[in-house]
């Protein structure tokens, strides 16, 4: 089977322009491979780049060296059989914008969206965006929130006065509204309770079930314990870790070429 | 050999003037710009504005284009508000009586040429006679846009889109196209025009006009013409077609149905009636319902 | 297993995705350092790009040339509304042809909204002003259609026949949008659309060209130096120092991970929220 995205050999460096042209490395020779329906959990203490990795694997942030190829359903109108590949460290702005709004979901730590939108309008919105009509983005948004237990007296407000706890499970709902093949999931249960929690990995669980490939970071281990398919451990320095991954991506690798 | 003004001067002795008041080259001037306002019907032309011996307002951008097209065999009309005996129509006259001793009447139909303010004669013009409009504002677009340039620019391009916003504030405000007079034109399909402030009543007396129309604005300096036999369509909307005045009851002096009328306060009692503002015609429809009533009484 | 990547066409070879507008080595300075120097950019149907950076870097400027009311010195914009049309070149076709394309196919949302308004016609006088340029001569439909757009950037249908001098900032705001959308362009650009206005009102009128955009396939072009409000409409960012356009790209990646020194300062100096 092929991965559905590899990332080969990624490095990436902050230079502060500003402080001095301090450089910082966050990513040093990351590879991963990452195959339809299970979920990848990135694995590291704090500061080893888990965040960084998702955020370039979501192309917020430009991959200095290094590959990020993600499959592409086959060109209609070529008789090609076999999946064409994208390279997004090299993508143009609108191909990337493309695929967030087709391929790639994003769950981030944080809400960010127009202030006096309400939460029904902000989970249905990458709905509307895809082309789904309105009823059926409504019908879909409404039973997200109803799953992740937003009281419904809240739909028609905006988050901004939400607790931290509403926010997320808006924004998670948000990330799910889209069968989306990819989901990359940053901390999505943090804030939440152990009952909600527990709606969020249903969550997870349904979009492996119909094939989604999963990347997330998940502080609580027992959340991690029950979606992770395996884990990806990611320090700072080469350390064991990182070279059981080269070993075994290598293998990967080898394939999909 | 004699100079020009030797000969001048031997064939009119007794003339303080020049005929028609201006130098002979401000005339020609003048008819200069009224040949290329003939050529671009509605377009406004610019053309070197005289001082003339009256304030502007009076109708100094008329005078400048009567003086400039009169001869001495002409017979010269003027009227304001469709009468012959008001203050203005009595100077304008008078002063071309003085400074071309040609010949002036009150009569529509003895004229060829025919100055006015504010109105078109109500008898059909003939295709011997020029009709010389003075005009106060000669931009009909400066209601929408203050701006010269834009103006220029806008009349260059035919964008007259916005022109129908009056209308359309009209509608809005009254419920009907309340605009009544200086009321905008199409003229030959191609420039908007003003066409000085006659009621929109005679709007329809433009339209493939027999004689020739002239505009003269004299503070702006702005002349433009209809030929005669050209197309002048007022603006309007489909659902709120253009339409002119009507009254409830025919001229109190003539019984004319269908002549402008004025409406005339009588008494302090707040009495009124209503005349028609053309005096040459309604003494006219006079004369003829006495002839008539001598026929058949 | 090298660069699988390169058996993809570099752009989406969809012909209903030839950009809208295109610029090409486009130049405009008065000054050195004053206007700004050669810009290219492409910018397609649904996208809205924000351009960004100081006062005086040149933005407003990039702007006026890049909507057809400022001629370059050197360079071209290049206008095609669809694939069916020929590709118009706005500086060298006819003026009248120029004029007749903008008002078809362009908006303009100055920054002040008086600036785009008639202060002295009713606000569904100023929303009919567009529809009978372009020749509607029907009252109630131009009516009906002024109600419509009143209703859509959210002001009263009983304000249809007030004045807009009696209208607040923000009502005035929506209002010059309206007035622009009323003839359904392509292309819209705007300068500083929320600056003048309150926090609050602010983010009604983003939420408002937001939906737009999706609801109409506008392709935006907005002049701002608010990196928020760039954040929250524009897909793409161009960041401009003194004429240059010292970075461009991805509007949350320029924003994340700026590449350049200005572009880091500039995100850096932004309070958080």
């Amino acid at each position: 089977m092929e991965p559905f995205m590899v990332a080969k050999n990624i490095n990436k460096t902050f230079v502060l322009h500003n402080q001095g042209a301090a450089s910082l490395a966050v990513l040093q020779q990351q590879n991963l491979a990452i195959y339809a329906g299970e979920c990848v959990v990135l694995n590291g203490s704090s500061g080893s780049g888990k965040s960084s990795l998702l955020r370039t694997l979501y192309g917020n942030y430009q991959v200095d060296q290094g590959e990020l190829l993600i499959r592409q359903p086959a060109h209609q109108q070529s008789d090609q059989t076999e999946s064409t590949w994208l390279d997004m460290a090299t993508a143009s702005p609108r191909q990337i914008i493309k695929l967030r709004q087709q391929t790639i979901g994003w769950v981030s730590q944080f809400l960010r969206v127009i202030p006096r939108l309400s939460a029904l309008d902000i989970v249905m919105q990458p709905q509307l965006e895809n082309g789904i009509p309105r009823e059926q983005a409504k019908e879909k948004a409404q039973h997200l929130l109803h799953t992740l237990n937003v009281p419904e007296h809240l739909w028609q407000l905006a988050p901004a006065t939400f607790s931290g706890g509403e926010q997320q499970r808006v924004n998670i709902a948000r990330g799910f509204a889209v069968d989306y093949p990819l989901l990359l999931l940053d901390e999505p249960t943090a804030s939440l309770d152990q009952h909600n929690a527990e709606q969020v990995i249903m969550l997870i669980n349904q979009a492996k079930a119909r094939g989604a490939a999963i990347v997330g970071i998940f502080h609580d281990t027992w959340v991690r314990d029950q979606v992770a398919d395996r884990l990806h451990h990611m320090s700072s320095g080469t350390d064991l870790a990182v070279s059981q991954n080269q070993t075994e991506f290598q293998s990967i690798s080898d394939r999909v070429g | 050999m004699q100079s020009f003004n030797q000969t001048f001067s031997a064939t009119e002795p007794e003339q303080d003037y020049n005929f028609g008041y201006l130098d002979e080259q401000t005339k020609r001037m003048i008819r200069r710009a009224i040949l290329k306002g003939v050529a671009l019907p509605g377009y406004q032309v610019a053309f070197g504005g005289r001082e003339m011996p009256m304030p502007y307002g009076w109708g100094t951008g008329g005078i400048m284009l009567s003086a400039s097209i009169l001869g001495q065999d002409d017979v010269f009309k003027v009227i304001d508000q469709g009468a012959d005996d008001t203050t203005n129509a009595v100077s304008i006259r008078q002063f071309f009586a003085k400074v071309c001793h040609l010949e002036t009447t009150t009569e529509t139909a003895k004229a060829s040429v025919i100055q006015t303010r504010h109105r078109i004669p109500e008898q059909p013009l003939r295709n011997d006679q020029i009709l010389v409009f003075q005009v106060p504002i000669p931009e009909p677009l400066r209601f929408i846009e203050p701006r010269e340039t834009e103006t220029k620019k806008m009349h260059s391009l035919g964008e007259y889109g916005s022109m129908q916003v009056k209308l359309y504030e009209d509608i809005v405000k009254y419920g009907y196209i309340a605009t009544s007079y200086a009321y905008p034109v199409m003229v030959h399909g191609r420039y908007l025009m003003d066409p000085s402030p006659i009621p929109k009543f005679d709007n329809p007396k433009m339209h493939q006009s027999n004689a020739l129309m002239l505009f003269g604005a004299g503070r702006e300096k702005r002349i433009y013409c209809i030929p005669p036999y050209t197309d002048v369509a007022s603006l309007d909307f489909e659902d709120h077609p253009f339409s002119i005045q009507q009254w409830q009851a025919p001229c109190s002096l003539c019984g004319s149905e269908t002549s402008f009328l004025d409406e005339v306060l009588i008494d302090d009692q707040g009495q009124r009636m209503f005349v028609c503002s053309d005096t040459d015609y309604c003494q006219g429809q006079l004369a003829k319902n006495a002839a008539e009533e001598a026929l058949h009484g | 297993m090298d660069n699988l990547a390169q058996a993809l066409p570099a752009q989406f070879n969809d012909p209903a995705e030839a950009p809208l507008l295109r610029a090409e080595g486009l130049s405009k300075l008065y000054a050195p350092g004053k206007g700004f120097e050669p810009v290219n950019l492409n910018l397609f149907p649904g996208e809205v790009l924000a351009i960004v950076g100081e006062s005086g870097s040149g933005k407003t400027t990039l702007l006026k040339t890049l909507s057809g009311r400022l001629e370059p010195q050197q360079g071209e914009v290049i206008y095609q509304g669809n694939s069916q049309m020929p590709a118009a070149s706005l500086y060298q076709i006819s003026e009248a042809a120029r004029r007749q394309l903008m008002r078809a196919d362009f908006g303009i949302v100055h920054q002040h909204p008086m600036d785009g308004l008639r202060p002295r016609i009713s606000a569904g006088g100023n929303i009919g002003e567009r529809l009978m340029e372009v020749g509607a001569r029907n009252y109630a439909d131009i009516r009906r259609q002024a109600l419509n757009w009143l209703t859509a950037v959210e002001i009263g249908a009983d304000r249809i026949d007030d004045l807009p001098i009696t209208f607040s900032g923000g009502m005035q705001q929506r209002l010059q949008i309206a007035r622009n959308l009323v003839t359904h362009p392509k292309l819209v650009f705007m300068d500083e659309p929320t600056g003048g206005l309150d926090v609050s009102v602010q983010a009604r009128l983003l939420d408002l060209i937001r939906n737009l955009v999706t609801e109409l396939n506008l392709a935006v072009v907005i002049v701002t130096h608010d990196l928020a409000v760039a954040r929250l409409l524009a897909h793409r960012i161009m960041v401009m120092k003194q004429g240059q356009v010292v970075e461009t790209g991805l509007t949350d990646r320029v924003l994340d991970d700026p590449q350049h020194a200005y572009t880091q300062l500039l995100v850096s100096s932004v309070l958080q929220q």
